[in-house]
């Protein structure tokens, strides 16, 4: 009944396990350039943009995608950043999922197959586009 | 034990971790996708009453109804991804480092391992790894809480069932 020696390395384990997810989740986060917002449907997107200024109030909206006719999810913008408003989702995870704001996070809504992810685009070497800007 | 007396004992076990399956899902836990894995009891249940095949047999069962009973077929393969994953874990833990693991380890082991194969289906299905890691930190400290409680119910139920297998 009590606790055994082994134990310890089960919780050692899932430390670890933490520390490794918190690694992949910053190095898949550290492109350069600027961060983008993908909305992906079943595997495709959607809708993208660049990832608005959270200070920028202007940039506030509400994007509601539709899977099909009685399908649906609203991505909001707001000064917490990015979340799901509403969806008529069967478990609703995704609106109780936390807003996200950088690079590598998503928000899924697994019955919608929705993904809304925040990746940073790298421009290539010497793009005359970038330069120019 | 007999034949038919283990095949009745194993659909008793399978119906009940059904009907675990089934309520827990109306039971709110802090992070979103987490939950209590109370079925989960039934897997280490049949695990130590009767060996690897056996709990195999329910945890497939009682993915493959549960998600028919849940009213959504993508449930299937979350669920037995997880539930294999962990039976798998569960079942080399107890039979490779029994002595060193208490039941609650195993169990917390078991958890740990759900999360990780329904994380990776659903990685795979949304092919972005990112998944694995957003939500893996938040479902790792809900495994401990779960873990330790399923392991600690799964203690005296196995007492209680062992010692009734053993006067009949």
């Amino acid at each position: 009944m009590r606790p055994k020696i082994g134990d310890i390395f089960v919780y050692i384990f899932i430390v670890v396990l933490v520390g490794l997810s918190f690694l992949g989740l910053k190095a898949m986060g550290t492109h350069k350039g600027k961060a983008v917002v993908r909305i992906e449907v079943d595997g495709k997107l959607v809708e993208t943009f660049e990832m608005p200024d959270l200070k920028d109030t202007g940039a506030f909206r509400e994007i509601p995608v539709d899977m099909n006719e009685d399908e649906f999810n609203v991505v909001r913008i707001s000064s917490k950043g990015i979340d799901i408003s509403d969806a008529n989702c069967p478990d609703r995870l995704c609106v109780y999922s936390p807003a996200i704001k950088t690079p590598g996070q998503s928000i899924i809504c697994i019955p919608h197959k929705l993904i809304v992810r925040i990746t940073g685009e790298t421009p290539k070497d010497g793009d005359v586009d970038d330069t120019a800007s | 034990m007999k034949k038919t007396r283990k095949m009745t004992m194993l659909a008793l076990i399978v119906s009940q971790a059904l009907v675990l399956h089934y309520i827990e899902g109306f039971i709110p836990v802090l992070a979103p996708g987490a939950k209590l894995g109370l079925a989960n009891i039934m897997t280490m249940v049949t695990l130590m009453l009767f060996g690897f095949k056996e709990a195999m047999v329910v945890v497939i069962i009682r993915s493959v109804l549960g998600s028919l009973l849940g009213g959504s077929v993508t449930g299937i393969i979350y669920s037995l991804s997880g539930g294999i994953l962990s039976g798998i874990a569960m079942a080399f833990l107890y039979s490779r480092l029994e002595k060193y693991l208490s039941i609650m380890g195993i169990s917390t082991a078991g958890a740990v391992f759900h999360n990780i194969g329904q994380l990776l289906a659903a990685s795979w299905i949304f092919g972005s790894i990112g998944i694995l890691f957003t939500y893996l930190p938040i479902l790792m400290l809900a495994a401990v809480a779960t873990g330790y409680f399923n392991g600690l119910v799964s203690h005296y139920l196995l007492g209680y069932l062992r010692t009734r297998i053993r006067e009949a």
